[in-house]
């Protein structure tokens, strides 16, 4: 898919950002030239044999249990919006008619 | 103050000066400084002359002995969390965040009495190669104010450059320690991906992103590694081994530049080099060989794709990473709003609170993710990464280090790149392969251009051999020789 307008629209909007109408043309720009640059890797062929998920093999997960502990008041110390002990933010359930 | 670690620590040995007369000048210096090159964020004054002062009574104390970093006054970047603290990562989201744990990174240098000055400016998340795009303005290049100091570490290199921090710790997620190292003249080093814990340090592209030190030299740079490696069990990428401990091997081993066998990608080499950077590269190969050094042609033929699998890698992560950023559980909020729904918060606090260029990246991640797009983007990414790393190992079956410039041009203006972000990406061509191939890697400065500008030389080795990597740099920056600083401050 090419790259204008109503593709920079559609990925800002499902990236939760809203770009400025006197910035969106250079965004575009941009956007275009990044995106034909990174095209270059429809030449990389894909191998079935080569087993790209072993740059995992040097770790390891560790035992389910606690090793650091916030207390509420350390959790909500940046919250912009707090009541009593929890976050607070815009109601998101409509009211029942 | 161009003290290295080693030699404050000397003089604390002998009683030569006290961590307060050190941090005294270090205060002084940023007075002087710091106004001129904007490479702090924020500096703790007053609780550094008060940490400096405890320390001063303890200089007999088995703690100066056990410890090379008692009383080191350094920086950190300022994506690193230190409790009770600001750490902004360089954007408006975050300018008011206060950190309520402290990283691995600065609970390992702190537990060792080093003395943290400050907190050095950089790209907003990371995101950049310039330290144009922080929210507190540019820093500049001490070695010539009107050029970038590299990003996105770039205030933790000029600090260290500029002699107002005797080291700082940095992150490199594709060249982020080693290029602004060599635009600033010092040491640059990013272990293999894993050593250095990531606990406590602002995530952008998880699966690359690693904490390294910038220092005046290439022994401090292991005597710093070997404090804040190892594994932490915070961290689930972090390996499991115990701390380095390259430091001792470093000044106590044997062994000489004719010990090893050098790689040069002569094809990857071949264009887009300034002809400066040539020739003193080529210079200094003709030296290597000339005292014995075996120098070998090796082909990295995948490394072409690195650019371009990096900018599908990182964003693609840091689009999920940077998607907490909401202004509810923290970061910049609109006060004056009045949404109409929750949605409208969100999309209000990212786009006021986001710079342009992490706009970009996170909506080049989202665009390479979404429905459609996941197998020509990030799939085939991936597989580039692994071919890379191939290429990368089979290399070092022949050789022991692979050498280039760090970077394929000088320090570049104010400025000058800022609106064209592809020209910017592509300045970290050289140093993008070892992020995707985990390696460890290091710039270390080799000469002045006729400009007066730093040229560094980029060394990289196998996974986890960051031992043999610094022996080598080590005797590499005995033969050259460097030990410039900046003449403008």
């Amino acid at each position: 898919m090419s790259v204008d307008k109503e593709l920079v629209l559609k990925i800002s909007n499902l990236s939760k950002l809203d770009i400025k109408d006197n910035d969106l043309d250079i965004f575009i720009k941009n956007f275009k030239e990044i995106v034909e640059y990174i095209d270059l890797l429809d030449s990389v062929s894909i191998d079935t044999k080569v087993n790209v998920d072993d740059f995992n093999k040097d770790y390891s997960m560790r035992d389910d249990t606690e090793v650091i502990k916030l207390t509420n008041d350390q959790v909500l110390l940046n919250a912009n919006n707090k009541e009593d002990k929890f976050f607070s933010v815009k109601k998101v359930i409509e009211d029942e008619e | 103050m161009f003290k290295t670690i080693e030699e404050i620590h000397l003089g604390y040995l002998n009683k030569d000066f006290c961590p307060s007369e050190v941090v005294k000048e270090y205060l002084k210096d940023i007075d002087k400084n710091e106004a001129k090159i904007n490479s702090f964020v924020e500096i703790f004054r007053e609780d550094l002359k008060d940490n400096a002062k405890k320390l001063d009574d303890q200089l007999g104390s088995d703690k100066l002995k056990k410890s090379l970093l008692f009383g080191i006054p350094l920086s950190l970047k300022d994506i690193f969390l230190v409790k009770n603290y600001k750490c902004s990562c360089g954007s408006k989201m975050l300018k008011d965040y206060i950190s309520n744990y402290d990283s691995t990174v600065y609970e390992r240098l702190n537990v060792q009495s080093s003395l943290i000055i400050g907190k050095n400016n950089m790209d907003e998340f990371a995101m950049g190669s310039s330290t144009e795009t922080s929210f507190f303005g540019p820093t500049f290049n001490p070695w010539d104010l009107s050029r970038v100091p590299g990003g996105s570490s770039g205030g933790s290199a000029a600090s260290v450059s500029a002699g107002t921090s005797c080291f700082s710790v940095g992150t490199d997620t594709g060249g982020s320690i080693r290029q602004p190292a060599s635009f600033c003249g010092v040491v640059g080093l990013k272990p293999s991906y894993g050593r250095v814990s990531r606990f406590g340090m602002i995530a952008f592209s998880s699966s690359l992103d690693q904490a390294g030190p910038i220092t005046q030299n290439v022994k401090d740079s292991a005597i710093v590694l070997d404090s804040i490696s190892g594994f932490d069990p915070k961290d689930s990428t972090s390996i499991n081994l115990p701390p380095t401990t390259i430091y001792e091997s470093l000044v106590n081993d044997k062994y000489s530049l004719k010990d090893f066998k050098i790689g040069v990608p002569y094809d990857l080499l071949e264009t887009g080099l300034d002809d400066e950077i040539r020739t003193n590269f080529e210079n200094l190969i003709k030296n290597l060989e000339n005292l014995g050094c075996k120098i070998i042609d090796i082909k990295i033929p995948n490394a072409k794709f690195s650019v371009a699998t990096y900018y599908i890698i990182a964003p693609c992560e840091a689009s999920s990473n940077l998607s907490r950023f909401d202004g509810i559980r923290y970061g910049y909020s609109d006060k004056n709003l009045d949404p109409k729904d929750l949605e409208e918060v969100y999309i209000n606090n990212r786009s006021k609170g986001f710079g342009n260029e992490v706009k970009r990246r996170i909506m080049l991640g989202t665009y390479a993710l979404s429905s459609g797009y996941y197998d020509a983007y990030y799939l085939k990414a991936v597989h580039a990464k692994k071919l890379i790393t191939n290429d990368f190992n089979i290399a070092f079956n022949d050789v022991d280090c692979v050498i280039s410039p760090t970077c394929p041009e000088l320090p570049f203006k104010v400025g000058e790149k800022v609106n064209d972000p592809l020209k910017m990406y592509l300045s970290d061509i050289l140093t993008i392969p070892a992020n995707l191939a985990q390696l460890p890697s290091i710039s270390i400065p080799i000469s002045l251009s006729k400009n007066n500008l730093p040229l560094g030389l980029q060394l990289t080795s196998q996974k986890l051999d960051e031992e043999k990597l610094l022996k080598i740099a080590y005797s590499i920056e005995k033969e050259v020789g460097f030990n410039s600083h900046p003449s403008i401050l």
